[in-house]
């Protein structure tokens, strides 16, 4: 049984439904990237599991099970003792999330003894040990700090420490080192990385950056306009992206290990943008897919399953085996002369020079 | 032939209260025309302010920025005006740099009237041009800024770069507030406006991933200083300073069958200047010398330079 599967929901805010008929599943133990661009409903869907949604959104339907149990379901009284104990959540913005009067020994003494009848004392002790374990130095002396005496890398460090205070199955990180530098992203994501495999817990790694996916997670969904467009394992997604958004995604992106440069290539565009498609009917992608036909204007194309993988588009079939991919690579999707740069594959040819 | 831009030892300190944040500190470095640079580094190292200071949008308190052979450093507010016309900003929130109340036409027809270019006609020729030029749809004038998407907003702060015909754009994080299928149009379009107009660009960006794309020669910033600077190509093939190297390792690459290491170094960027070498107290090969003795840039290749003693 998965861990969390996320069954046809769908979440509506006044005007507009930010969430349809999303479905993905973790199992226990995993990182699953959520990924998509700004307003696609990565965050909405975060909050759904939370069931912490603001006032006027409104689940219009589907399941969350946690555990074979049904989240939306769940009374308020149990959300308070499943939130930060079983399933905990860190935000983009650190100090936002931190209470700025507070020390963060109170705080994060707080989260365990809501869940757990213990001294405060003792509750201390363990508050010095989770930032021991979160690699802030000084942990005994750091303790009595304001969030203001951090920087900022020290603050996600100290909401990681609350979030698995109490051993929660499921970490759910919506965008965790956006707000961070480069070099403090890695050590917090290599931090995030160890503590799960350390203490058995599976994370929903909601991301826009590619690289923080292919580095950090197992497998991805791809949301487009409130839609999972695309879910299936790391290696094969970026070898071989199967929806049209994916493959636009990847050919769109610069790679840092990538040879490429601007006076002998061209960055392949995904043209117009997700607001002149989010309001169209059919295929929230198709004004911008580059192989859509008729069809797609009419009909919201389903998540269909192809062994491990899943993809919601009629036009691209089950995923080839490893030799039919390298055929494949200029067949399905052929880009326009202006699209100089190949749409797929861009992996296996120049970026690793 | 001289450079676009010439800067030497520039300086921009920032007073609060009785501490002084050396934001920049001591930086030179040239634009050539047709030249893109990429500036790089981490949030607070300075490299906006050294924009800005390039500018003129903030006072420097030492050294000189030359401008096509002229010295603008000192220049007062009427000497400065026909200067300001070469060289010309893109921000990173487009939103938050236009103003809510203004449609289209004022932002950009206000620029032209400043300067007093061209009659009534004229501007309204050039405007129709400069709209259609950076890809925003015709009626796009009369229109205000939140009618617009984030990637075409960041086309009109583009465009109100460009009206003044400037020779350089100082390009402050022109993509980090956009997604990635936005991202790739607007370099694009920078791209395309280099090549047209015979522009040279400032970069100024987080992302090394696409300062490697965009620019031809690279300047690695680190607390007001700049700690290495080499073509695009050599930078990422051979990085010198213990810092970049740091960096070019943090960056995750989207290949995931390509691992990437732990980053070499601890903690984070402060605003404490040690003495010796700034970089000292994080770097992993620091030595007695380097916390005592300050490293200068000095070269270490052709047409590369490293602000270490062990480069």
């Amino acid at each position: 049984m998965s861990l969390l599967a996320v069954e046809g929901l769908s979440v509506h805010f006044p005007g507009h439904a930010a969430v349809r008929e999303a479905s993905f599943a973790i199992e226990p133990g995993e990182t699953l990237a959520l990924v998509g661009e700004s307003g696609c409903g990565k965050s909405v869907t975060a909050f759904s599991v939370m069931r912490l949604l603001p006032a006027n959104a409104r689940v219009a339907s589907g399941r969350i099970l946690f555990d074979g149990k049904d989240l939306l379901a769940a009374s308020p009284a149990a959300m308070r003792d499943i939130r930060g104990k079983q399933i905990s959540l860190i935000q983009q913005e650190p100090m936002t999330s931190l209470n700025p009067v507070l020390s963060i020994g109170v705080q994060i003494v707080e989260v365990i003894r809501r869940h757990e009848r213990i001294s405060r004392k003792a509750a201390r002790a363990r508050a010095i040990e989770l930032l021991d374990l979160v690699s802030i130095p000084d942990a005994h002396r750091r303790i009595d700090d304001h969030p203001h005496n951090l920087s900022g890398g020290m603050r996600q460090r100290v909401m990681i420490a609350m979030a698995v205070a109490c051993g929660p199955k499921l970490l759910i990180a919506d965008e965790p080192t956006t707000a961070l530098d480069v070099t403090t992203q890695a050590q917090v994501l290599d931090l995030l990385d160890g503590l799960r495999h350390r203490l058995k817990m599976a994370v929903l790694l909601i991301t826009h950056d590619l690289g923080v996916v292919a580095q950090w997670a197992d497998r991805i969904a791809v949301m487009y306009a409130g839609r999972i467009v695309e879910q299936g394992g790391i290696a094969p997604f970026f070898a071989d992206p199967l929806h049209p958004y994916s493959r636009g995604l990847l050919g769109a992106r610069v790679d840092v290990d990538s040879d490429e440069h601007y006076l002998t290539d061209r960055l392949t565009e995904i043209p117009g943008s997700v607001g002149s498609a989010a309001a169209a009917a059919g295929c929230p992608f198709a004004p911008r897919c580059p192989i859509a036909v008729a069809e797609c204007r009419r009909a919201l194309p389903p998540l269909v399953a192809h062994g491990a993988r899943a993809v919601a588009c009629p036009r691209v079939g089950p995923p080839p085996s490893d030799g039919e991919v390298a055929r494949r690579a200029g067949g399905v999707m052929t880009p326009s002369p202006a699209q100089t740069r190949a749409l797929p594959h861009r992996n296996g040819e120049g970026s690793k020079a | 032939m001289t450079a676009l831009l010439s800067v030497r030892d520039l300086h921009t300190r920032y007073a609060s209260g009785k501490q002084v944040l050396r934001a920049v500190d001591g930086v030179s470095f040239e634009v050539a025309r047709g030249e893109t640079v990429g500036l790089v580094g981490e949030s607070g190292c300075g490299k906006s302010t050294l924009g800005k200071t390039i500018l003129r949008l903030v006072p420097s308190a030492e050294g000189a920025v030359t401008l096509d052979g002229a010295d603008i450093t000192r220049l007062g507010d009427r000497a400065m005006a026909p200067h300001r016309r070469k060289v010309q900003m893109i921000f990173q929130d487009p939103f938050g740099s236009l103003n809510p109340r203004q449609t289209i036409r004022t932002v950009l027809d206000t620029a032209l009237k400043v300067h007093r270019l061209g009659n009534r006609a004229e501007r309204e020729r050039r405007l129709q041009e400069i709209v259609t030029r950076v890809g925003l749809p015709a009626d796009s004038l009369d229109r205000y800024p939140h009618e617009f998407s984030g990637g075409q907003r960041q086309r009109i702060g583009i465009a109100r770069a460009l009206i003044l015909q400037p020779a350089l754009i100082v390009c402050d994080e022109p993509v980090s507030a956009l997604d990635v299928s936005i991202q790739a149009q607007i370099l694009n379009l920078l791209v395309d406006l280099k090549r047209d107009l015979g522009l040279s660009y400032l970069f100024i960006s987080h992302d090394l991933s696409v300062v490697r794309y965009f620019a031809d020669r690279v300047l690695v910033m680190y607390l007001g200083r700049i700690v290495e600077s080499a073509g695009h190509g050599t930078l990422w093939r051979d990085p010198r300073h213990p810092y970049t190297k740091a960096l070019l390792a943090a960056v995750p690459s989207t290949d995931p069958t390509h691992r990437r290491g732990a980053p070499p170094i601890k903690g984070e960027l402060t605003t404490d200047i040690t003495p010796g070498c700034r970089f000292s107290s994080r770097c992993p090969a620091a030595t007695d010398r380097c916390r005592v003795e300050e490293p200068l840039l000095r070269p270490v290749g052709e047409s590369h330079h490293a602000a270490c003693h062990y480069a």
